[in-house]
């Protein structure tokens, strides 16, 4: 207990003499204000973009409701007896499925910037994905966030590198090492302890840039506790595991910057050439398919169903859609361009097309997969999926939204179809009973990143274990 | 000694100290390994994109040559264009992973060039992908540091500067000195990959303008990897101990290569707004059905395009008109749809561009961005070279519409009636898409800053060459 007392006061008087290294400290604390001023304005003009669709959106509202009652015109009465036509609703008011940034979204901004967040809805599918995504400088999607996430993830190793490359060699130069030896019992025994206090200064570092996160992070609610908890405990992980490396490669008793040289190389290693050599395995191994035959495929289904005579395209919506058998009308049904042989069409193509795309989504699947099983041995890359599923922005929160916004449309469609197959007319009152899309987002899954947390833990004591045990081994050899 | 004498004596035990201590032999060995890896991979990639573009190209024009339909049937059918790459894409794949590879060609709709990898994949690549230029931009940069963190401090710590400079060193000689000497292992390193990576562009005949761009490729780098070499014994000549020169020169390397060009792209992306899709569609479709300014609504247009025809043709009815006015309208229609979405594309387009020429400015404080981007461009694998491409295929996609348009106008069919059909015979003399990439200068010219950048750093080396000169005089009178 002496030695603790008498190595962390010698400690914090060094870390109060050295300048350089509070320079560090107050420079890490400096950029990870900075990144997240930076994520607030990217999540703050997200929240703007968002609104100015409600706003839209409720802008539409009033013109389509005003058109049933503004009769005081020609123009208006004509208007109003069409006002109510289940197409006219759905050309002019569309909806909108809006994923709204999560709490935590500023913090690590993921995949905001590149995937989708918005879908215009509308009772036929719409296929071109491209409609609706974002609109970017593709320099910024290629420089990367700069967000808080990539401050813990990038800058946080290399203050633990400047802190601890000398963790040893610096007792060695200035000569202290026998003597403290002597008092502690072994050498390793004073380097562990000097590396709990370095531990300590960075993590309360890292708490209070995550806490300063958490308050001043752009949001319209407040984040869950155990979204934050989980954030602290898997940057404090991350902090561990470079703490474990240096402890590792001090381990071997090398001069200051030799030890500093095998520290900057892992840092190379881990943050860049492991996981883009991952992303070029998996671009070699599962390239991405053009969708070229998608495009072909659909461009004959298009021309050889809508060729296809009106009687079997309205059978086909009927068979495949029993719920408005009740309301068929044969003679009218089976002319051309009737509102049963549009729907048919589009039901007949919206089934061939899913069972082509299919396949090719199973394929984009299987590739993620391949690399998500590959990025799970590298430490950076899994703390960067931790931290951005904490923030909605990672790829299953996309792709739930989408899942989420298609289940939407379907819901819009058979709202509309109730009025639009049959031919009845909405009311007013009918637009208030317009479902209305509430993005969920995917359950945390806390077990899953528990249970890999603690494997990393598992890792951790076997790292440190392994440094103790090169240490040892000096220490007898010495 | 003479001057010259005194740099190179300098120079040349510097590469023999680093060959004696390994350290240059495994920075080599890594450097090779890594540009191995990313060049193989990148050939392999490239022939595979290309050969699958090559196929669906082949596949389009066979089904768009055999069909037998109505033109406005066959626009809205339409046709793909496919991005084609540069030979030197291999070594440097820029944007090309966040930039879209498919053009549609279709009736009434402005497609923008769609499915770039990046909106399917996860936050993972993000974290880059390997590339000769990665390595180039990246790593050795590091090495270079890694290798002359010590230059100075090296001999301050065993008492040998002092010995060098009563023999009458220069101080600025001594500078100079390690920087040719760290350069020239680095040229021992690199150069040879460069050679066997020229190899491909000269065998396999991609013309003088590729080669013209690999040299400029080559020499930007050289140029980049000099500016390292100054820069770290500039930091070593700046640092007392060998433990500080390593920090400062990891700490420089950090924020150059890493810190600064993700907090400058994003604060300029701030800076200069762009519109979500949802108001850039928004505004698109408004533009079209509402009209810009004082053009009226579609409805209004359509029927002023009517009256002047019928005037022209002298006809009092639609049906009077020598020809299917259906044509006509939808030619007009496109027309517009042109002009509506050249002022709004239009204005996201001179934002990125706004946006691109800030960025070129931005690399005179950071040498990673300058070098990132003149890369990029001779590669052609950059946003102008994007563009580029979007242009001449928009160009290729109007004049196909019109052609379509225009036949069925011209085809003695009757207003409304869709029974006419042209054959193969008509769609095989629409011509094929043939893209004409920009000249080798043009890319220079569209990142001027960059390649100024780049000379006024090493203006820069060289006078904190001689300040640093000054300080060590100072320090040892």
């Amino acid at each position: 207990m002496k030695l603790l007392k008498t190595i962390f006061i010698f400690e914090w008087r060094q870390l109060c003499r050295q300048g350089w290294l509070l320079s560090g400290l107050c420079l890490f604390l400096a950029v990870s204000l900075l990144s997240v001023y930076s994520g607030n304005r990217t999540v703050g003009k997200r929240w703007v973009q968002a609104d100015s669709v409600r706003e839209a959106y409720h802008k539409d509202f009033e013109a389509a409701l005003k058109r049933f009652t503004d009769t005081s015109t020609s123009k208006g009465k004509a208007e109003a007896k069409t006002a109510g036509m289940a197409a006219v609703i759905n050309f002019r008011l569309p909806q909108h499925a809006v994923k709204y940034p999560e709490p935590l979204a500023a913090l690590s901004l993921g995949l905001t910037d590149i995937r989708p967040w918005h879908e215009q809805v509308r009772y036929v599918k719409n296929y071109n994905d491209a409609t609706e995504m974002p609109v970017n400088n593709p320099m910024t999607l290629f420089a990367g966030n700069f967000d808080l996430a990539f401050v813990i993830i990038y800058f946080l190793p290399l203050l633990v590198l400047a802190y601890c490359y000398s963790l040893y060699s610096s007792e060695k130069e200035a000569g202290t090492l026998a003597m403290l030896a002597v008092q502690a019992g072994s050498v390793a025994r004073v380097v562990r302890l000097k590396l709990l206090f370095r531990f300590l200064v960075l993590a309360a570092l890292l708490l209070v840039v995550n806490g300063l996160g958490f308050v001043l992070a752009e949001k319209r609610a407040a984040p869950g506790v155990p979204q934050m908890l989980l954030w602290c405990l898997f940057s404090l992980l991350y902090l561990l595991f470079w703490l474990g490396i240096a402890y590792f490669i001090v381990a071997f008793r090398q001069g200051a910057t030799a030890t500093g040289m095998y520290l900057a190389a892992c840092w190379m290693l881990v943050l860049v050439i492991l996981p883009s050599l991952a992303n070029t395995i998996v671009q070699q191994r599962h390239s991405l398919p053009l969708k070229d035959e998608i495009a072909a495929y659909r461009r004959h289904q298009s021309e050889e169903i809508w060729n296809t005579p009106a009687r079997i395209l309205s059978d086909s919506f009927n068979r495949y859609n029993p719920q408005y058998a009740s309301t068929a009308d044969p003679a009218k049904d089976t002319l051309h361009l009737s509102t049963r042989y549009v729907a048919g069409y589009y039901d007949l193509l919206e089934r061939r097309m899913e069972r082509v795309i299919a396949p090719y989504e199973r394929e984009i699947e299987d590739r993620n997969r391949q690399l998500a099983a590959l990025s799970a041995w590298n430490p950076a890359s899994v703390a960067q999926q931790w931290l951005n599923t904490l923030a909605g922005t990672e790829l299953p929160a996309y792709d739930q939204f989408s899942r989420q916004a298609d289940q939407f449309q379907r819901s819009w469609k058979t709202f509309l179809y109730d009025f639009h197959i049959p031919g009845k007319q909405l009311q007013a009152a009918d637009l208030e009973r317009f479902p209305v899309f509430r993005y969920q987002p995917p359950e945390l899954p806390v077990r899953g990143m528990l249970y890999q947390a603690f494997m990393l833990f598992c890792g951790l004591c076997v790292l440190f274990a392994t440094g103790s045990f090169v240490f040892n081994g000096k220490d007898q050899a010495s | 000694m003479k001057k010259q004498n005194m740099v190179l004596t300098i120079a040349v035990k510097e590469v023999v100290a680093a060959f004696r201590s390994r350290v240059a032999t495994l920075l080599a060995f890594i450097t090779w390994i890594l540009l191995g890896v990313a060049v193989y991979t990148g050939m392999q990639q490239e022939r595979e994109a290309a050969g699958k573009k090559s196929r669906a190209a082949s596949l389009f024009r066979h089904e768009w040559e055999e069909q037998e339909a109505n033109p406005h049937s066959a626009a809205h059918f339409g046709t793909y264009l496919f991005k084609p790459h540069t030979f030197l894409s291999i070594y440097d794949h820029g944007l090309n992973r966040f930039l879209g590879e498919t053009y549609r060609v279709e009736a009434h709709v402005q497609h923008e060039v769609n499915h770039s990898e990046a909106e399917t994949a996860g936050s993972q690549l993000r974290f880059g992908e390997l590339s000769a230029a990665m390595v180039f931009q990246l790593l050795v940069p590091l090495l270079v540091l890694l290798l002359s963190f010590n230059a100075i401090t090296r001999e301050r710590e065993s008492n040998t500067l002092r010995l060098l400079l009563i023999q009458g060193v220069k101080p600025a000689a001594l500078i100079r000195g390690k920087i040719w000497g760290i350069y020239f292992i680095v040229l021992l390193v690199v150069l040879p990959a460069f050679l066997l990576m020229g190899i491909p562009v000269i065998v396999q005949d991609h013309g003088q303008d590729a080669l013209l761009r690999y040299g400029l490729f080559t020499v930007a780098y050289l140029v980049y990897f000099f500016l390292f070499s100054g820069i770290g014994v500039l930091v070593s000549a700046w640092s007392r101990h060998s433990n500080a020169a390593l920090i400062g020169s990891l700490g420089v390397w950090f924020l150059l290569a890493v810190l600064v060009p993700r907090a400058a792209v994003r604060m300029i992306d701030e800076n200069n707004r762009l519109p979500s899709r949802f108001e850039l569609n928004r505004r698109i479709a408004q533009g079209y059905s509402k009209g810009m300014g004082e053009d009226g609504t579609s409805i209004e247009r359509n029927r002023k395009l009517l009256d002047s025809t019928l005037k022209r043709y002298k006809v009092d009815s639609v049906q009077q008109l020598p020809v299917n006015f259906d044509g006509l309208a939808m030619q007009n229609g496109e027309d517009y749809n042109t002009k509506v979405y050249e002022h709004y594309a239009g204005e996201v387009e001179r934002t990125v561009r706004q946006q691109q020429e800030s960025l070129g400015w931005v690399s005179f404080f950071d040498p990673f961005i300058a070098v990132q981007q003149v890369s990029m461009g001779v590669a052609g694998t950059d946003y102008h070279h994007h563009l580029s491409f979007h242009r001449q295929a928009k160009t290729y996609r109007d004049e196909f519409i019109r052609i379509l348009n225009m036949d069925l106008a011209n085809s003695g069919s009757a207003y409304l009636s869709y029974g006419y059909k042209a054959g193969p015979e008509f769609f095989k003399k629409m011509k094929d898409f043939r893209y004409n990439p920009q000249p080798a200068g043009l890319a220079v010219g569209q990142h001027r800053w960059s390649w100024l950048a780049l000379a006024a750093w090493c203006l820069l080396v060289y006078i904190l060459v001689n300040i640093s000169a000054k300080r060590l005089t100072n320090i040892y009178p």
